[in-house]
């Protein structure tokens, strides 16, 4: 019985072991792989990477095809397979799996960093030419990829109350004790069409609106290439929580110049849409964004940051500098420089960055190691063999 | 078996013998026919620029019959540094850049770049009427009548271009990129003019275009009449002036408010003073020329064009020194006189080079002497031509070595004959190897003169994949005498070398850097490992070409041999499989270091280790063909020939790895230059390969089909 079981699982780690298996696998995840660069073209790199190579499951035309993920974990039970054989541990096959073992522990790892990540962008203004004023501290990242919605009210807005995108949901009731009403979302865009109401439009009577969406209306539009640029948007109805009845039906996007307010029982609530904000543990100011270039030539030689960092030991801030391929490090973040606007009339100086804390960094410089050193090892194994085969016509 | 045949058969069919047995990989037709046909695809739309060179030639045997123009020596003011793009350079590269951009050409009819250069900054109003600017498409849209080089001058180009000036305008505000390649064309046109126009306009502030004729004007500015006198000497009667003409102007109000009949006309004295104040007028126009940037900056590492130093009052007695340089200068080349221009030239540069010596205290003449020689060495087309030389004598080696062995009977040296096989293979193995030397020579110039590792853009990646392939053939030849290394070696230099003339940059190869890339620690480190990586890949590509070659030929009588195990079907196909197998284990081995460094770059700067951006895709796309080729090769249903054939396919997943991923435009490393008629020359290598691929196989499947059925009969 025993020993049955035990020829039977063996027989099963022999053909997960097999390279059939991972030939197999590798062919879809190069398919996957071609399609999804293509598409990168069409629907954007961030897209795309969620579509082909973030996720499990493939959907394209109604049919549901394994995703990078899925492949990559048949491959790591196939490497699993073949290094968990006495026989993969022979001195000669010694680098050969080394090899399986490094990308056994990359991918792992990788999986493991992607979901340990915390990643957003800090948008630094500089106040003032004049370096006496403090320009704004930032004690927040921010997610372009995903929305919130912020309804706050009382004396400085004391009272507030954060909505995340994946409760902005069409149907769903959004609400909290403290609140009197519930908000009901009608409609979500992840990236919104806005347009004026005009008066052959269909859309019925401007009364059932309240505020900004008496005049305009929001629909759906294709994502932007570059994800970041894509502005969310939402209908909403407030319903009283006691009556029961619609207190008005309202139209939100992200960053919107009107802020939408709502009024119950002698309260004004104001409720807006932003970019979903991570607080971080420092604080981030801009004292000076500077681009310099190659001389006579309009070609950027290199971006740089001067930062104060706050921390809650520190009374001032600590000058800090970053540059293009020279980030900060501090504690397990780092901050790179990803992003600029130039003072214009109307818009001040932007510095944009990325933070970025990542427990497992080493993972795939250790993984590297691994499997560069087991190819070489391999290889010196190998090659002289492969060489030594001559014949002289 | 005994066969009887004629003698004279014998003779041919020992020649046979002869070429077989050594075209080893008698791929080597195949091979080169495929790759060809690939750059024809590729160079075929815009054949012109390939002709560059051929013209070039064509035009020396012109200059030789124009010799009597040339007057005047260039060597001193080829070399005089300019600031320009991001470093200092020799006029001569300054020249040549522009040259090229304007005309596509490295000559202009029997003019060196820098010999234009000179007219068009010296006697700028005889370069105006100069055929220079190069039209594809836009003969119908700006009216000009069709000419056999399609060269038009700044004048035609100038008058043309205001006729469509609206839409010019339009063009310039629109997205670039959503043009198509006509109004991309208009728009590189005006633009490209307007450069012209600028570098044209660069001296004019010497040029004596001022002359007072009339003796009342002369006296009351105190100068000399009818002596004629430039810009600088203008200036400086410019507040004198505005007092005449104010002075005029009030004195015609008054007496007019006096006596409103009083003749309203000027005087010729007063016409003079205001068409000089016009002229000034126009000549301040000039002021915004500030390409040709050839006075040191003094207290910046900018340098200035002299207007430009005018306009910002960046004066000092040095550059008045330099000034007056360069206006006797203007009046050697004016009257034509050789040897005060060499003696001024020379000075004009000692004089340039101590200013600049004293700002940055780097001694740049042995630099731009460097680049200079670069420039006029042209170190990889020598290389090319001798890897074409290579070849001839590969292919011609039988017929070679048989002259040889005839003469050596006549001269009573029968043995071993006066030119045998090895002797071929030293000239062949001298040939690629001078061309080695000549290019690493090129790549090590650049290297010196930008100041950062050799691989930063894709005409530099051509050349270092190619110096790299090239070695490893000439290894192989040197090591296994077959002429496999020679097929190598050959067909990538010349093929590589042509794709290497035709993406130089537009006009300039030598760029500065992005800020992204502006780091030579990883430039050294991941750019120069995944470059090897490619040329690994294509070397084992190769190899597997070949393979299958003589799978295909060798495959009537593939069985017998191996059971024979006689030596050569078998030793060979065997030592080439393991070749190509070794090769394959260090292009992954070379991919992966590469990629990972890559993402250990990403990390540091982007704080990310993998993103899934197409460039990354395109190297992790190699690595995976290539893991897959090496799982599929011990799994029982791939065969030898059928891996070999996954190997050929190699150079396809290079290509588009390496060319492709650049024609999507997106993400980060979309910095690479490739322009749509690219693509033409991409599907055409790939369609090639694939037939390759489809050929041999069905080819080589018949074949055993048939010889299993005889086999069954037996």
């Amino acid at each position: 019985m025993l020993n049955n079981l035990i020829i039977s699982i063996k027989s099963i780690q022999a053909k997960l072991a097999s390279p059939n298996l991972v030939a197999l696998a590798l062919l879809w995840l190069i398919v996957l792989l071609i399609f999804g660069t293509l598409e990168q073209k069409f629907i954007g790199l961030y897209a795309a990477q969620q579509k082909y190579f973030s996720s499990f499951v493939l959907w394209q035309w109604g049919f549901a095809l394994p995703a990078t993920r899925s492949v990559l974990l048949v491959i790591c039970v196939g490497i699993v397979a073949k290094i968990s054989q006495w026989a993969a541990w022979k001195l000669h096959k010694l680098g050969n799996s080394l090899v399986h073992v490094g990308v056994l522990f990359l991918l792992a790892g990788t999986l493991f960093n992607t979901l340990n990540k915390q990643e957003g962008y800090l948008v630094l203004q500089k106040e003032d030419a004049s370096p006496s004023q403090k320009s704004p501290i930032r004690e927040y990242m921010e997610d372009y990829y995903a929305a919130e919605l912020v309804i706050m009210s009382g004396e400085d807005n004391i009272y507030s109350h954060v909505f995340k995108q994946e409760e902005l949901i069409p149907g769903s009731t959004l609400t909290t004790p403290q609140l009197a009403f519930n908000i009901v979302i009608d409609e979500f865009f992840t990236n919104v069409n806005i347009e004026r109401v005009t008066a052959t439009d269909e859309q019925s009577n401007p009364n059932d609106y309240t505020g900004f969406a008496k005049i305009f209306k929001l629909s759906d539009k294709k994502s932007e290439l570059n994800g970041e640029e894509n502005l969310s948007g939402a209908y909403f109805t407030v319903i009283d929580k006691q009556t029961r009845k619609p207190i008005g039906k309202y139209a939100i996007f992200e960053n919107m110049p009107i802020i939408q307010s709502i009024t119950h029982a002698d309260l004004v609530y104001q409720i807006i849409m932003q970019p979903q904000r991570t607080p971080l543990p420092f604080g981030v100011g801009l004292i000076d964004f500077s681009v310099d270039y190659h001389p006579a030539s309009e070609v950027a030689s290199g971006y740089k940051s001067e930062v104060l960092v706050y921390d809650k030991k520190f009374t001032s801030g600590q000058r800090a500098v970053i540059e293009m391929n020279e980030p900060l490090r501090y504690k397990d973040w780092t901050l790179y420089q990803s992003a600029f606007n130039q003072a214009e009339q109307g818009s001040k100086e932007t510095s944009i960055l990325v933070a970025v804390k990542s427990s497992g960094r080493l993972i795939p410089y250790i993984a590297g190691l691994i499997i560069s050193f087991g190819l070489l090892l391999h290889i010196f194994v190998r090659l002289p063999r492969l060489l030594r085969i001559t014949s002289k016509p | 078996m005994t066969i009887n045949i004629m003698t004279r058969n014998k003779i041919n069919l020992s020649i046979y013998h002869n070429l077989y047995s050594r075209f080893n990989p008698l791929g080597i037709c195949v091979i080169g026919l495929m790759l060809l046909g690939m750059s024809i695809i590729s160079v075929a739309s815009h054949a012109d620029e390939i002709d560059a060179d051929a013209l070039d030639a064509l035009d020396e045997l012109n200059a030789l019959n124009a010799l009597e123009i040339r007057q005047l020596d260039y060597s001193q003011f080829a070399l005089l540094p300019v600031q320009h793009q991001g470093r200092i350079k020799p006029l001569d590269s300054f020249a040549r850049i522009h040259l090229k951009i304007f005309s596509h050409r490295n000559k202009l009819g029997e003019l060196d770049a820098i010999e234009w250069l000179a007219e068009v900054i010296l006697s700028p109003e005889k370069s105006y009427n100069r055929p220079l600017f190069k039209i594809r498409n836009l003969h119908g849209i700006l009216q000009l009548p069709p000419k056999e080089d399609n060269l038009y001058s700044f004048y035609q180009i100038s008058i043309a271009l205001g006729k469509q000036q609206q839409l010019v305008e339009e063009l310039r505000k629109s997205d670039y990129s959503q043009l198509t390649l006509a109004q991309q064309e208009l728009v590189d046109l005006s633009y490209n003019s307007l450069v012209f126009f600028d570098i044209s306009r660069s001296l004019s502030l010497f040029t004596p275009i001022f002359n007072i004729e009339d003796a009342r004007l002369a006296s009351y500015l105190e100068i000399t009449e009818n002596s004629p006198f430039n810009y600088l000497d203008a200036i400086k009667l410019n507040n004198r002036l505005n007092q005449f003409i104010e002075e005029t102007l009030r004195s015609k109000q008054d007496s007019r408010a006096k006596d409103p009949s009083s003749p309203a006309d000027f005087t010729a004295t007063e016409i003079a003073a205001l068409a000089f104040a016009n002229l000034l007028g126009t000549l301040n126009n000039d002021k915004k020329s500030f390409l040709l940037k050839v006075l040191p900056g003094q207290w910046s590492s900018s340098w200035t064009s002299p207007w430009e130093n005018i306009d910002l009052g960046d004066g000092s007695p040095d550059i008045a020194r330099l000034f007056a340089l360069w206006q006797e200068l203007l009046e050697d080349y004016t009257n034509g006189d050789n040897e005060k221009w060499v003696t001024t030239s020379e000075l004009l540069l000692g004089e340039t080079l101590a200013l600049y010596d004293s700002a940055a205290s780097a001694s740049p003449q042995w630099r731009l002497k460097l680049e200079l020689f670069y420039n006029n060495a042209r170190l990889f087309l020598i290389g090319m031509l001798l890897y074409m030389l290579a070849a001839l004598v590969a292919i011609a080696s039988p017929l070679i070595e048989r002259i040889g062995k005839r003469i050596g009977k006549r001269i009573g040296k029968q043995k071993h004959g006066l030119i045998n096989d090895y002797k071929i293979g030293n000239l062949i193995l001298a040939f690629i190897g001078g061309g080695i030397i000549t290019q690493v020579m090129g790549i090590v110039i650049r290297m010196i003169i930008l100041n950062r590792p050799p691989v930063s853009n894709f005409h530099e990646s051509l050349l270092f994949v190619m110096v790299i392939i090239v070695a490893v053939g000439y290894g192989l030849e040197l090591v296994k005498r077959n002429y496999l290394g020679t097929t190598i070696a050959c067909t990538s230099g010349i093929i590589l070398s042509l794709l290497g003339f035709y993406y130089q940059g537009q006009g300039d190869s030598m760029q500065m850097l992005i800020a992204v890339l502006n780091t030579n620690y990883w430039l050294a480190t991941h750019v120069i490992v995944i470059t090897m990586g490619y040329a690994a890949a294509i070397v084992t590509s190769i190899l597997a070409h070949s393979y299958l070659a003589k799978y295909v030929l060798h495959q009537h009588k593939w069985h017998k041999r191996h059971k024979l195990a006689s030596g050569l079907g078998r030793g060979q196909a065997e030592y080439l499989y393991n070749y190509m197998l070794g090769g394959s284990l260090i292009a992954l081995f070379l991919m992966l270091l590469g990629t990972l460094l890559g993402g250990i770059w990403a990390d540091q700067s982007w704080g990310r280790f993998w993103g899934w951006d197409p460039k990354e895709n395109g190297a992790l796309l190699i690595i995976l063909w290539l893991i897959l080729m090496l799982h599929a090769r011990i799994t029982s249903s791939v065969t030898p020939h059928v891996f070999a054939a996954g190997l050929v396919a190699l150079n396809i997943v290079v290509v588009l790895s390496w060319f492709g991923v650049n024609l999507l435009n997106v993400g980060l490393h979309s910095y690479g230059f490739i322009d749509n008629n690219a693509l033409l020359g991409l599907f055409g290598f790939i369609g090639l390969e694939v037939a390759y691929i489809a050929m041999s196989l069905g080819y080589g499947a018949s074949c055993e089909l048939q010889s299993s059925r005889t086999g069954g009969r037996a």
